[in-house]
């Protein structure tokens, strides 16, 4: 945006917050959008998370609402609301100054609990391959009927009439599916455990 | 919620609001209150009988002249930095700086130059200085807090150092003792032991 087209939009939002602390809630809401907008990118740019920098965003319009009575229309309105931005990101970084120092004595417990937790998430993506693997090593009809019974929670009724089967029938293949898995990943841990 | 449900109701929530005084005018009625807590105080303490002789001479005035303008310049700095705002901020919270270097060298020189440096007791000065520009951060912060200052621990430095200012300058027309030594250890060094203690106050006074 060029400089004069910024000094345009500065002076309109200055009118705009003059409106506002008159009453005029039109004026406010547009003021209040248009500078969220433009907030936006630049507490992106600082902190990279949109979900903080959602937060930070509702915290600035918070302060603007606040603080509403010190704008000056003298003044540049975008000098005035990066202040407070400012003012704003500042507090944040303290905050999270502050959770880092008193967290810092715990911090060996932490990273024992997330290695931990790692351990555990790379079991569990371990055992996910296995059973998929395991699930398509079964026949078309056997793998249709588990995944529509236990991973869609489908009742019997709803994957007779999807596989055209009776219920019977649905039952007797989810049971020997069953079993051929369970087999499968028996022998599995059988062969990792010699 | 989310940022645009909250601009609904912050626009829903408009009001006529009235505008705060500009930093001058805040300044002014600052220093009105102040001297009617002094002019209070002066009638408990009663004001130095050599007052007239004192006047006479240049240093005397030159120092509560200093002290009036290092008040006068720290207020107006600390309004003017309540105001969130980027471009006269940056050069306001210097303003003091002037007066109160020429107060640490009127005090200072006077201490060197001094050839009868003599030490006397001066706890009531000491508590008197500590009162008034307590009273006067008081008053300051009030009206500070009805603003919304963004660099918080200048702001409470410029206050504490108006408020102290203000105070020293009381003590000038109630303290008998015009010795230097007496000036520096019992003026001089606790209004700069406040200063400091009052700056640390600033997120905990101005936070918002």
């Amino acid at each position: 945006m060029s400089n004069r087209s910024a000094k345009e939009r500065d002076q309109r939002w200055g009118q705009l917050m003059a409106e506002a602390q008159k009453g005029d809630k039109v004026a406010y809401e547009q003021v209040l959008t248009e500078a969220r907008d433009l907030v936006r990118g630049f507490f992106m740019s600082k902190i990279g998370d949109p979900h903080i920098t959602e937060d930070l965003l509702q915290e600035l319009l918070l302060g603007i609402h606040q603080a509403r009575h010190t704008y000056d229309t003298k003044l540049s309105f975008s000098s005035w609301m990066f202040a407070i931005a400012r003012y704003k990101l500042n507090d944040h970084w303290r905050r999270v100054f502050r959770s880092q120092k008193y967290s810092a004595s715990s911090s060996v417990d932490r990273k024992a609990s997330e290695e931990e937790s790692a351990d555990t998430k790379l079991i569990q993506t371990e055992l996910m391959k296995e059973l998929y693997e395991a699930l398509f090593s079964l026949s078309e009809k056997q793998r249709r009927v588990l995944e529509a019974l236990r991973l869609e929670e489908k009742s019997l009724r709803e994957v007779s009439e999807e596989l055209q089967m009776t219920e019977s029938a649905v039952k007797v293949t989810a049971h020997r599916a069953q079993k051929i898995l369970k087999l499968k990943l028996k022998n599995r841990d059988g062969t990792e455990g010699r | 919620m989310n940022s645009n449900d909250l601009i609904k109701k912050l626009s829903d929530d408009a009001k006529p609001i009235s505008r705060l005084d500009s930093p001058l005018i805040r300044c002014l009625k600052w220093l009105a209150l102040s001297i009617f807590v002094i002019s209070i105080s002066w009638s408990l303490t009663s004001i130095r009988d050599d007052i007239a002789l004192q006047m006479e001479g240049a240093r005397f005035f030159l120092e509560s002249s200093v002290l009036l303008l290092l008040a006068v310049s720290s207020s107006l700095s600390a309004f003017i930095l309540s105001i969130p705002r980027t471009d006269m901020s940056r050069i306001s919270r210097y303003f003091p700086i002037l007066p109160l270097s020429l107060w640490a060298l009127l005090v200072g020189g006077a201490l060197l130059t001094s050839s009868t440096n003599q030490w006397s007791a001066g706890i009531p000065c000491a508590t008197e200085i500590s009162i008034l520009s307590l009273s006067s951060f008081g008053i300051i912060v009030w009206m500070l807090r009805k603003a919304a200052p963004t660099n918080l621990v200048a702001t409470s430095g410029l206050a504490i150092m108006a408020s102290t200012a203000i105070a020293a300058f009381a003590l000038n027309f109630s303290c008998k003792n015009s010795e230097p030594l007496h000036l520096f250890v019992w003026h001089f060094m606790p209004a700069m032991l406040i200063i400091t203690l009052g700056s640390l106050l600033g997120h905990r006074l101005f936070k918002w």
